[in-house]
């Protein structure tokens, strides 16, 4: 008998008024888990990944209406009784900071067996047990104000351990996590799933790391299940599906194009790591030495010469870094930053003689580790955080926008169409396009249909200065023309990060500051992402951004600075950077180090090798 | 204290009789006793930034009592004229000053406990009788602080809107002003604020310009806080969820926190039992205490040397005993 089992589930929400929805946010599920199984929850935002997940918990199950049924070791979920309810599944949701109740870490474990009612002496035998596994001794007494994110995804995976549940259902608990924090809290639940047999079903975007050691993957799609099958055959089954393919691991597409061209490689298993997969290309190792030649050969002009020319030019560069800085600092910069020093506190230099030029027209990515110092890096350029020494200097009439990290807090109006007024009015569009406006149009803007108002011809008429969208335009261009009337918190992450652009660039700004904006994003709506910042940047705007997203940064950005020990260590073409780079570089270049160092883009991998 | 470990309840009470001899002892031998030896305890137990921050409060207020009391009060025998006939009296300069320092004593007793007693030993003692409270200081104390910091973030953005950005030159700065008197109001323009109070008096606040600037200081705090607050409860809704995933309210709650009555604990106990039942005799005696209305009865050749002093000494003693042993433990 399989641990979970679905049996023809569906279930659709309320709407508002208390009717029921007529979509179904789950439709005619059948799934079965077993004991021990690593499950991964794998879909666009919004395809009831989510839904599925809070219907195993019986505390947490979503008013509507359910048919069908789901039996957790042969009981119906909302047969359970409280107590092995709340100890047998674990669930641990993706925020880590508001799913912490209490203050101290010791508290934060101790607080579900509490609940529980178990005495003193067993409680303090299951936060030692756990503490000692976790190794986390140094924090126990911490206030988790102090701590980082991964640590604080760890307490909070600790506090549902100690419950010794069997089940723990993960919901997309990376997506809030620097690189080294996932790898570090995946590696942690692998250990849990290896050495305790304890199940667990995540729902992940981001599954290349996920992949290599999941028994089984579920695909969803609106609120069906669209594929389910173990790891290695379900990479051949999506190959063709135009939003699947997303998902797959870098590894399993390079291997999958390549398969094309090399049928040897079919009779072998579908690669999910790096190890593997240079395994594959062992088999065909002179193939590829051929053509990565080859056409090193056939065309002086690729991106392999290109790459020695500039890392000559690198060199170059870096000897004479120093007239660079003294005399020919462009000065047409839209912001410059000279000689900035910062802190919070006084013993702990943050930022310490920064310099830094913003060109119009760039593209800039941040990276770096966390904690290095980056939001604060924006924040000073834009101005919201003063430096102790050193000058920020703007272009005159530069107009700055800046995105938070947490899209949330740029919301304080009802629904999105008073957002995008409230900016519009604040940008002083109005007057430079002398549109006269007043309280009654304002008014009357507010009760127009969502395509009347897109359309009114009172927004179409402004002029912005960098982007030749109209009004109209611009919403379509980001697809947002139905949220117009939806409250910006029931948006989804995805949504609320475009309408703090759109807002952004109603205020007609001409540098966009982006903290984060790949954070929890899901493939799709990350290369929209990419879609519409290059079309912005292509019109003229100029933009920079933090991300953790390497590849992201690859495929996009022209000029990548990473940020190191209090200063900008690097600041260069990010495909020079990963090139360079042997740990710090995207899973492309990992996998075809040995073959073409260059490449750090699926894209110019296929070019140069001649894939579809 | 590190090494020796008193049990909270213990220190409850100490602390607790402690307050109530601030209040009730009067006789200025045993008041600077006091006060001398609280002193030395908390220069030993180290003095806290927020002790600091109160002391630069109490400073000021503790002189005002002094001037206010005689200004105010003219009850007393020993009249002190200072012109014609105005005078003051030496009964009210006393009580002010006894006034002040028995709140100064008080203060510091608090700024003690405060050392000696972390919250969650508090939250021990509470726990027991008053689950619910006790959880709810909890969260508090975890809420508290991170809707502060989302505060700060919301407010570091309200910044960039209002201010902009400074430009060096100086140019800019009357085209900017110029720019500003055409410039929308977006006040005007927000169906979440009824702004339509057309009557004339508001015109007239508004005319004024501090007012004005004050009324824009507080919509656009009224803001930071709305913003702030909407984000919290979006927050708290997965708190509460956390919660409920874990079991809260399954059954009744019991608490990881123990501490066990030890022998430090027992003695402590016998001291103050016997230090106090002498004291009380004492008080009862009248020892310890003086008459300031209608006529002061107090003369400094009057030294206090009896074994109610001493019992009142020895009250003050156990902790900073522990606190010097303690100090020579850890040189050795």
């Amino acid at each position: 008998m399989a641990l979970i089992e679905f049996k023809d589930f569906s279930f659709s929400y309320l709407n508002s008024d208390g009717s029921e929805s007529q979509t179904k946010s789950l439709d005619s599920i059948n799934l079965e888990i077993d004991y021990g199984d690593f499950v991964l929850l794998c879909g666009p935002s919004g395809c009831g990944k989510t839904t599925l997940l809070t219907n195993l918990k019986k505390e947490l199950m979503p008013a509507g209406r359910r048919s069908g049924e789901i039996k957790f070791n042969g009981t119906r979920i909302q047969d359970l009784d409280d107590l092995s309810s709340a100890c047998d599944i674990g669930y641990l949701f993706q925020n880590p900071d508001s799913q912490i109740v209490t203050d101290t870490v010791i508290q934060e474990i101790a607080f579900p067996l509490e609940n529980i009612g178990l005495p003193t002496e067993e409680i303090r035998n299951r936060i030692s047990e756990i503490v000692a596994f976790f190794g986390i001794n140094d924090i126990l007494h911490k206030n988790v104000n102090e701590l980082s994110g991964g640590q604080k995804q760890l307490v909070n995976l600790c506090s549902l351990l100690v419950l010794r549940p069997e089940v723990l259902l993960l919901d997309e608990p990376m997506s809030q996590l620097d690189p080294i924090a996932s790898y570090e809290f995946l590696s942690i639940v692998r250990r849990l799933n290896e050495e305790f047999s304890i199940t667990v079903i995540m729902s992940e975007h981001k599954a290349d790391s996920i992949f290599p050691f999941i028994d089984k993957a579920v695909f969803l799609k609106e609120g069906k299940i669209e594929f389910v099958d173990n790891a290695h055959n379900i990479c051949s089954e999506v190959i063709d599906d135009e939003i699947f393919e997303n998902y797959l691991p870098v590894v399993t597409k390079i291997y999958n194009s390549l398969s094309v061209k090399h049928p040897s490689l079919i009779k072998l298993n579908t690669p999910l790591s790096i190890r593997e997969g240079r395994r594959c290309l062992n088999t065909i190792h002179d193939d590829l030495i051929k053509i990565s030649d080859g056409a090193d050969n056939f065309d002086n002009s690729s991106s392999t010469n290109l790459h020695h020319t500039s890392k000559k030019y690198h060199s170059e560069e870096k000897s004479g870094i120093l007239d660079k800085i003294s005399f020919s600092r462009n000065k047409d910069a839209l912001i410059r930053m000279n000689g900035i020093y910062f802190a919070y506190e006084k013993e702990n230099l943050i930022l310490k003689n920064v310099d830094f030029d913003l060109n119009d027209g760039d593209f800039v990515s941040l990276i770096g580790g966390n904690g290095v110092g980056k939001s604060t890096f924006l924040q000073l350029l834009v101005g919201i955080l003063k430096p102790i020494k050193g000058k920020v200097k703007y272009k005159k009439g530069v107009r700055l926008a800046y995105v938070h990290q947490n899209p949330m807090i740029h919301f304080s109006k009802d629904n999105v169409r008073e957002e995008f007024l409230e900016s519009i009015i604040e940008s002083n569009l109005l007057n430079v396009n002398a549109v006269d406006f007043s309280k009654e149009s304002y008014e009357k803007l507010l009760k127009l249909s969502n395509e009347e108002f897109i359309e009114s011809d009172i927004l179409n008429s402004l002029k912005f200065d960098n982007i030749k969208f109209k009004f109209k335009e611009l919403i379509e261009f980001f697809g947002i023309s139905d949220l117009i009337d939806k409250h910006p918190y029931d948006c989804s992450g995805g949504e609320q990060q475009k309408i703090v652009i759109v807002k952004a660039l109603l205020q007609n700004a001409d540098v966009l500051v982006l903290d984060e904006p790949t954070k929890g994003l899901d493939p799709i709506s990350s290369k929209a992402l990419a879609e519409i910042l290059n079309s912005l940047r292509d019109n003229g705007l100029t933009i920079l951004m933090t991300s953790h997203d390497l590849d992201f940064v690859a495929n996009n950005c022209k000029r990548c600075l990473m940020l190191f020990d209090r200063d900008i260590q690097i600041d260069d073409d990010p495909k020079v950077i990963f090139a360079e780079n042997n740990f710090y570089t995207t899973f492309v270049n990992r996998m075809v180090k040995d073959y073409v160092p260059e490449i750090v883009t699926l894209d110019d991998l296929k070019s140069k090798w001649d894939l579809d | 204290m590190e090494l020796t470990s008193i049990h909270p309840a213990v220190y409850l009470l100490y602390y607790f009789i402690m307050v109530l001899f601030a209040f009730i002892f009067s006789d200025p031998y045993f008041v600077v006793t006091f006060l001398v030896l609280i002193l030395v305890l908390i220069s030993l137990q180290g003095i806290s930034s927020e002790l600091k921050n109160i002391m630069k409060l109490f400073i000021p207020l503790s002189i005002l009592i002094m001037i206010l009391n005689p200004l105010l009060n003219r009850t007393g025998a020993h009249k002190i004229y200072l012109w014609s006939n105005f005078f003051i009296t030496y009964e009210a300069i006393a009580y002010g000053i006894l006034m002040s320092l028995a709140l100064l004593i008080v203060i510091l007793v608090f700024s003690s406990y405060n050392r000696s007693v972390n919250y969650q030993e508090m939250l021990y003692i509470f726990s027991k009788k008053l689950p619910i409270i006790s959880m709810i200081i909890v969260m508090a104390l975890r809420f508290i602080p991170l809707i502060n910091s989302r505060a700060i973030e919301v407010q570091k953005l309200n910044n960039l809107k209002v201010n902009g950005i400074d430009f060096d030159d100086e140019e800019s700065d009357e085209t900017d002003g110029s720019v500003d008197s055409k410039k929308l109001d977006v006040d005007e323009f927000n169906s979440n604020i009824n702004t339509d109070y057309n009557s004339k008096f508001v015109d007239k606040l508004k005319s004024n310009k501090r007012i004005a600037a004050i009324i824009k200081e507080a919509k656009t705090l009224g803001k930071i806080m709305g913003i702030t607050v909407s984000w919290s409860l979006e927050e708290s809704m997965f708190t509460a969820k956390s919660m409920k995933a874990r079991g809260y309210n399954a059954t009744e709650r019991t608490s990881y926190l123990s501490y066990k009555f030890g022998n430090a604990d027992y003695a402590l106990i016998m001291l103050i039992a016997i230090t106090v039942g002498i004291i009380i005799v004492g008080l009862l005696k009248g020892v310890g205490m003086i008459n300031i209305y209608p006529s002061i009865d107090f003369s400094f050749s009057n030294l206090p040397f009896n074994i109610y002093y001493l019992a009142f000494i020895v009250f003050l003693l156990p902790l900073i005993y522990l606190e010097i042993k303690e100090r020579v433990l850890w040189r050795n």
